[in-house]
C-alpha cells in the first residue's frame, strides 16, 4: 500500500468532510467514553446485595440465628419478612425480590431434638448467571449453619473434636488480577469493541454515501485510481480508531486504575492492524450496500453482536456450543481482545502474543483485500 | 386516512424494494436470535484445571476426581510447581490450578483444618469468579461428606444413643428452573431488535428524505404534518409487529421457549414500546441533516440504553444513580413487561406499573417529537 498525492488528496478530502460534521466528530469520539463510562461503573459482574425476603414460620431463636448466617455472609440484603409464601411469590413475580427463604413450622425444636430438617430456598431464575450465584452463597450459607450447629450438637455430647467447621478450607487467589475488580477485565476489552464498532459503521457509510448522492462518479473522472481512493478514505477513519483507543487507554489507566503492565509499542502495533481490520469491514459493506440504511443494518449486525458477544468480551468462548466457537474463529476482535488483556493483565509481550498478531495482520490485509476487489468490480 | 394510508404503502414499497433490506429486517433477527441463544452462556463449563499437588495422597487425589465429575473442571493434565504455573497460565493451558501443601492428607485423617488453595489466573474475571465458586461448592459438598463420617463413626464409639440435628437446604429455582441463559436472552431480544431497526430507520428514512430533497416535494403536496408524521411511523411499527412475531416463533422453535403469560399482552406492550421507539426515531429526524449524523445519534442512544436498561445484566445490580437514569428509558420497562410475560406468566395486575411507564414516557416523546417535526416542517 503506498501513499502518494493522489492519497494524500482523498484522504484530505475525506478527513474535511468528517471534521466538517462536527456532530459526528464528536460522537465518535465521545461513545468510548460513555461506553467506558457504562462498563467501568455501571455494570459490575460482581453480585452482591441480593435482595431476599424470609418466611419464617417458626420465629425461634433458632430461625433468627439461621437467618443471620445468611445476611451475615454479606451478599444478601434482608428486604422484607412476608407473612406467607403467597406474599413472598407476589414479591418474586414482580421481581422486588430475588430471593427467598421459608424456614418451615417447627424448626427449632427439630434441631433441638436433633432431628433432620430442611429449610427451603427460592431463587428468582430469569436471569441464570445471578441466580447461579445467589443459590450457591444461600447453599454455603446454611451448610455453615449447619454445620455450627452439628458441632453444638457434639459439644453439648462431650465428645467436640475440634472447635471450626469445615475439614477443608479452600483459599482463593487470582494471580493476575488479584483484586478480581471485574473493571480491570472489561476496561481492556472496550478498546475492541469500541474500535469495531466505531470503524464499521463509520466506513460503511463513506462509499455508499458517496454512490448515494452521485460524487463517486466525479471522485473516479480524476486521476486518483479506485485503489488511492480507497486507501485515501480509510486513512481518517483509521486516525479517529486509534484515537479513541488512545482515550480509553488513557482514561482507563489514570481515572479507573486499571493495570497497564505489558508492552506499550505492542498495544499501539497490534490497534494499527485490527484498525484495518475494522476498516476492511466497513469498506466491504459499504461496497455492497445500495444505500445508507443497508449499509447501517449491515454493520451493525457485523459489528455490534459479534463484538459484544462472540468475541469473549463478556462470555467465555470456551463454555459456547462447538459450532459458535467455530464461528469465532473468524472474528479479528477475537483475536484482539486476547492481545488486549494479555498485554494490561498478564504483562504478556510480543513473544507470548505473535500468534494472534500474525492472525490479526493476515485477516486485516486479507478484508482490506477483499474490499478493494469488490469496490473495483462496483465501479468497473 | 386514505392519504395516510397511501404514504404508508410508499413507505413500504421504498423499504421492500431492495431485496437486500428485507433480508436484512427479517434475517438479521434469526442470526441474533441463535447467537444469543446459543453463545451467551453464563454456565461455563470446561474450565481448565491444573494440579499442583505437594502431598500426592489418595485425598488429594480424591478432591481433583470430584472436581473433575462435577462436570465444570476438565482436567488439563498439566502439573505444575511453583515455576511452571506462570508458564500453565500465559499459555492459556489451565485457568486454574489447585494446590495441595503437604499437610493436606495428614490434617483431614486428624480431623484438623486442612488447607487447599484455588489458584486461578484472574485475568478473565467473570469466568474466575465462577470457577471459584464452583470449587467452594465441592469443598462444601466435601466437608459435609467428612462430618458425616466423622459423626457416624463418633456415634458408633459411643452407642450411637445420640441424634445430630441437620439442616439441608432444598432449592428451587422458579420461572426459569433449567437456569438456561437464552430465557433469559431471547425475550430480551424482542426489545433489543426494536430499538436497533426501529429508531435507525425512522431516522434515516426522514433524514435520506432531507438529503435528497424529497422532503420538499411531501411539503408541498396537499398532506397535513400529522399525516405526514403517520405515514413516516406506522409503517415501521407494522414492521416492528412483524420482528416480534418473528422472535417469539423462531424462540418456539429453535429454543423452545413457549410464552407463559398472554400473547396478547406481548403485543400490546410491544405498540406501547413502539410509541417510544419511533418517537425517538423521529426526534432523531428533526436534530440531523444527514442519514450518517441521525445514525450516529441513534447508536449514541440506543446502545448505552441497551446496556443500561438490563438487556445483559441485571440492573438491580447498578449503582443507584444509573438505576436512576435507567427509569428515564423506556427499555428499561420494556425488559421486565417481556421477561415477565415470557418466563413468569406475568400479566395486567403485576405490570401494570411499567406499561403505563411506556405509555407516559412514549406518548410524551411521540408529542415532544411531532411537534418538532411540525415546526421544522413548516
Amino acid at each position: 500500500m503506498i501513499i502518494n498525492g493522489r492519497v494524500l488528496a482523498i484522504a484530505r478530502k475525506e478527513a474535511l468532510h468528517v471534521v466538517r460534521d462536527v456532530r459526528s466528530l464528536i460522537i465518535a469520539l465521545i461513545l468510548p467514553l460513555v461506553f467506558l463510562f457504562i462498563f467501568a461503573y455501571a455494570i459490575t459482574l460482581d453480585i452482591d446485595h441480593i435482595r431476599l425476603a424470609v418466611v419464617d414460620h417458626d420465629k425461634t431463636p433458632a430461625s433468627r440465628e439461621l437467618i443471620a448466617a445468611i445476611t451475615a455472609s454479606g451478599y444478601f440484603d434482608l428486604t422484607a419478612l412476608p407473612d406467607n409464601e403467597k406474599e413472598l411469590g407476589f414479591g418474586m413475580d414482580k421481581g422486588d425480590i430475588k430471593t427467598g427463604l421459608i424456614i418451615p413450622p417447627g424448626f427449632a425444636r427439630h434441631v433441638s431434638r436433633g432431628e433432620n430438617n430442611s429449610v427451603q430456598i427460592l431463587v428468582d431464575g430469569t436471569e441464570s448467571n445471578s441466580a447461579n450465584i445467589a443459590l450457591n452463597y444461600a447453599n454455603a450459607a446454611v451448610a455453615s449453619y449447619a454445620g455450627n450447629i452439628v458441632l453444638n450438637a457434639l459439644n453439648k455430647n462431650g465428645m467436640a473434636l475440634r472447635k471450626d467447621t469445615g475439614f477443608i478450607e479452600a483459599g482463593q487467589m487470582a494471580v493476575y488480577n488479584p483484586s478480581m475488580r471485574s473493571r480491570n477485565f472489561i476496561i481492556p476489552g472496550i478498546i475492541a469493541v469500541i474500535m469495531s464498532i466505531i470503524l464499521a459503521i463509520l466506513t460503511s457509510l463513506t462509499v455508499v454515501k458517496e454512490r448515494e448522492q452521485g460524487t463517486l462518479e466525479q471522485l473516479l473522472v480524476t486521476p486518483a485510481t479506485p485503489r488511492d481512493i480507497l486507501v485515501g478514505k480509510m486513512l481518517p477513519y483509521w486516525t479517529i480508531g486509534m484515537l479513541d483507543m488512545l482515550m480509553i487507554v488513557v482514561a482507563g489507566v489514570f481515572i479507573f486504575n486499571v493495570p497497564l503492565k505489558g508492552d506499550l509499542l505492542l498495544l499501539f502495533f497490534a490497534s494499527g492492524i485490527f484498525a484495518f481490520c475494522g476498516l476492511g469491514i466497513g469498506l466491504l459493506v459499504s461496497s455492497v450496500s445500495d444505500n445508507q440504511q443497508i449499509a447501517i443494518q449491515l454493520s451493525m449486525l457485523l459489528s455490534v453482536l459479534p463484538g459484544f458477544i462472540l468475541s469473549g468480551f463478556l462470555f467465555p468462548i470456551k463454555s459456547m456450543p462447538a459450532i459458535i466457537r467455530a464461528v469465532t474463529v473468524i472474528l479479528p476482535a477475537k483475536y484482539f481482545l486476547q492481545i488486549l488483556r494479555g498485554i494490561f493483565l498478564r504483562g504478556s509481550g510480543w513473544s507470548a502474543l505473535i500468534l494472534e498478531t500474525m492472525v490479526l495482520f493476515i485477516m486485516g490485509v486479507l478484508l482490506i483485500f477483499i474490499a478493494s476487489k469488490r469496490f473495483k468490480r462496483n465501479i468497473g | 386516512m386514505r392519504r395516510i394510508l397511501e404514504l404508508v404503502r410508499k413507505e413500504l414499497i421504498q423499504t421492500f424494494r431492495d431485496k437486500r433490506m428485507v433480508g436484512l429486517i427479517f434475517v438479521a433477527p434469526v442470526i441474533q436470535l441463535i447467537m444469543l441463544g446459543y453463545a451467551v452462556t453464563t454456565d461455563v463449563k470446561h474450565i481448565a484445571l491444573g494440579v499442583w499437588d505437594n502431598d500426592r495422597s489418595f485425598e488429594s487425589r480424591e478432591f481433583v476426581r470430584k472436581a473433575v465429575i462435577s462436570g465444570y473442571f476438565d482436567d488439563a493434565g498439566v502439573v505444575v510447581n511453583d515455576a511452571g504455573m506462570e508458564h500453565a497460565f500465559k499459555s492459556g493451558r489451565c485457568d486454574l490450578v489447585l494446590y495441595f501443601p503437604p499437610d493436606y492428607s495428614r490434617n483431614i485423617k486428624r480431623g484438623e483444618k486442612a488447607k487447599l488453595e484455588i489458584i486461578a489466573d484472574g485475568s478473565d474475571s467473570n469466568l474466575t469468579n465462577i470457577a471459584f465458586s464452583y470449587m467452594a461448592q465441592i469443598a462444601n459438598i466435601e466437608n459435609a461428606r467428612l462430618m458425616k463420617e466423622n459423626v457416624s463413626k463418633m456415634k458408633a464409639a459411643r452407642g450411637g444413643n445420640i441424634m445430630i440435628p441437620q439442616v439441608s437446604p432444598e432449592p428451587r429455582v422458579m420461572y426459569n428452573p433449567e437456569m438456561k441463559s437464552a430465557n433469559y436472552m431471547i425475550p430480551g431480544e424482542i426489545g433489543l431488535i426494536l430499538t436497533l431497526i426501529t429508531i435507525l430507520l425512522t431516522s434515516m428514512s426522514i433524514t435520506k428524505e432531507k438529503e435528497s430533497g424529497t422532503i420538499e416535494q411531501i411539503i408541498v403536496s396537499p398532506l397535513r404534518s400529522y399525516e405526514v408524521i403517520l405515514g413516516k411511523t406506522i409503517p415501521f411499527a407494522l414492521i416492528g409487529m412483524m420482528i416480534v412475531l418473528l422472535i417469539i416463533t423462531g424462540g418456539l422453535l429453535v429454543f423452545n421457549i413457549a410464552i407463559k403469560g398472554n400473547i396478547f399482552t406481548l403485543l400490546f406492550s410491544s405498540f406501547l414500546f413502539l410509541l417510544n421507539t419511533l418517537g425517538v426515531g423521529l426526534f432523531i429526524s428533526t436534530i440531523s441533516k444527514t442519514q450518517q449524523q441521525a445514525m450516529l445519534s441513534s447508536v449514541i442512544f440506543i446502545l448505552p440504553s441497551i446496556m443500561i436498561s438490563g438487556f445483559a445484566f441485571p440492573v438491580s445490580n447498578m449503582p443507584i444513580e444509573v438505576q436512576w437514569i435507567s427509569y428515564l428509558l423506556p427499555l428499561r420497562y420494556f425488559f421486565t413487561i417481556i421477561r415477565g410475560i415470557f418466563l413468569k406468566g406475568a400479566g395486567f395486575a403485576i405490570l401494570w406499573p411499567e406499561m403505563l411507564a411506556l405509555f407516559i414516557l412514549g406518548v410524551t416523546v411521540f408529542i415532544l417529537a411531532a411537534l418538532r417535526f411540525r415546526k421544522k416542517l413548516s
